[in-house]
């Protein structure tokens, strides 16, 4: 395996216990680390709800006391602002760019809010196994 | 010595009528008139002469043509036929061919082809376009098309994915489960149905050949990975059985009975939708229409599109799907 080359973790992670958002893929590059992420609008709210990112999300691993912080995001907007869904049906692909971590096999949560509650998108134990990676080509 | 532009702009008359393959041996009168036509200029016979001795010439003053005077047909003539002062021999035919194909192209959509063929097209008919192109373009040509949806935008990586055999990760949405799911697709073949496009590949999560609409796929990667390939006559099976994109009920070939109304008969007649597609007349001008496919969702559409015209005979659960979304 190459570290030099960006690196794609396809984890497909459901939350739980609120199944509607998917943590599907995760990107190790020299740039940043980029986790994927699909939401599906649910019934809770008529018209689906909203989504939004706190700017002061961070990925940490459990090998360390590093924050990884939340440089930017695609098609997800950051609080206060939200994206609010027209109907609960709807649906979102996202991205999250963080400042990249290690490239080596370990563990790591990624921390939307502190003593997070159902609807927060924390996620705790993601496991990056490298030995299941692969390498992006890139043009 | 530099080539006078407008002297260049005369060669380039003198060597279409030189390689017109419908008007063979031009005399110099037709130099002349052809001149004053694609240039709008007036030219005397001495200039063209001077010009025919420049073109004989070799470079990098001239052009080294085998041009020469057939005292039998009284006219000019390029003695080698495939001889072109550009360098790619195009005659008049190939030029008018290339432009049928820009023209077919343009209207199943220029977006589809991707920039990089309408550059290379355009530098090879550089030289020859300004003569070519005398009258206004007018669209004489119109298919069926809408402009490019949601994953559109893949197209090109897509496409040099399936050319180069390069694995690719993506993020896939199912419309009908919704649901998210990362994959891996060794992909084959870009497949348009219903100005719809899709991809084919073998599916690591399947383990077999699948069908994504690129509107639903999300963020592709080319990834460095053994490019787990299909062989032709798996593709071709997979394709030619199936009538549209997503196979119904259990995917496999079976054989469907429809009856027609006179009126929908005269359509199947006129043009097969699938090569299994058999017309059998009856005496009233309707007829008995029978398939060995699959039949898939899309096949479901046109039986619908056709409302009272046409009913489904056999299978019984086809017969139900129908009814279910009338």
């Amino acid at each position: 395996m190459d570290k030099k080359r960006d690196l794609l973790l396809q984890l497909n992670l459901v939350r739980k216990p609120k199944t509607n958002l998917i943590l599907l893929r995760a990107i190790l590059g020299k740039e940043y680390t980029r986790i994927d992420f699909g939401f599906i609008a649910s019934n809770l709210y008529v018209r689906g709800g909203w989504i939004k990112m706190f700017p002061d999300s961070y990925l940490r691993t459990h090998s360390s006391e590093a924050k990884y912080k939340l440089k930017y995001t695609d098609d997800i907007p950051l609080a206060p602002d939200r994206l609010n869904f027209k109907s609960n049906k709807d649906w979102r692909y996202f991205s999250l760019f963080f400042e990249p971590i290690p490239k080596r096999s370990c563990k790591i949560d990624l921390i939307e809010v502190e003593n997070a509650e159902d609807t927060d998108f924390n996620y705790y134990g993601i496991k990056i196994d490298l030995n299941n990676a692969e390498e992006i080509i890139k043009p | 010595m530099p080539i006078n532009k407008n002297a260049y702009r005369r060669y380039k008359v003198i060597d279409l009528c030189l390689r017109n393959k419908m008007r063979t041996y031009p005399d110099m009168n037709d130099l002349l008139a052809t001149i004053e036509e694609k240039l709008d200029v007036n030219t005397t016979a001495e200039t063209v002469q001077k010009d025919i001795a420049v073109m004989k010439k070799m470079p990098p003053d001239g052009f080294d043509a085998p041009i020469k005077f057939n005292r039998a047909k009284l006219g000019y003539e390029y003695t080698d036929p495939d001889f072109s002062i550009y360098g790619v021999s195009l005659n008049s035919y190939d030029v008018d061919s290339i432009s049928e194909a820009i023209d077919v192209i343009s209207s199943i959509g220029g977006s589809r082809v991707s920039d990089k063929f309408t550059h290379a097209i355009e530098k090879v008919l550089s030289n020859v376009q300004e003569l070519t192109s005398t009258e206004e373009k007018r669209r004489i040509i119109q298919t069926d098309h809408i402009s490019e949806g949601r994953g559109f935008e893949h197209f090109d990586l897509l496409y040099s994915a399936c050319r180069d055999r390069v694995p690719i990760s993506f993020v896939h949405y199912s419309y009908s489960r919704r649901e998210f799911k990362a994959l891996i697709v060794h992909p084959v073949l870009l497949k348009e149905f219903n100005n719809h496009w899709y991809v084919i590949g073998f599916s690591e999560e399947h383990q077999e050949l699948r069908t994504f609409g690129l509107d639903r796929v999300n963020a592709p990667e080319p990834i460095y990975k053994v490019f787990q390939d299909t062989s032709s006559d798996v593709i071709d099976e997979y394709l030619n059985d199936v009538y549209g994109v997503y196979p119904l009920h259990n995917g496999k070939k079976e054989k469907i009975i429809l009856h027609a109304s006179p009126m929908i008969t005269n359509y199947f007649r006129a043009q097969k939708i699938h090569e299994s597609q058999n017309v059998e007349m009856q005496d009233r001008g309707d007829a008995i229409i029978t398939f060995e496919l699959i039949p898939s969702m899309e096949f479901v559409s046109l039986i619908l599109s056709y409302g009272k015209q046409i009913r489904v005979v056999e299978p019984k659960y086809l017969i139900e799907t129908v009814k279910k979304y009338k």
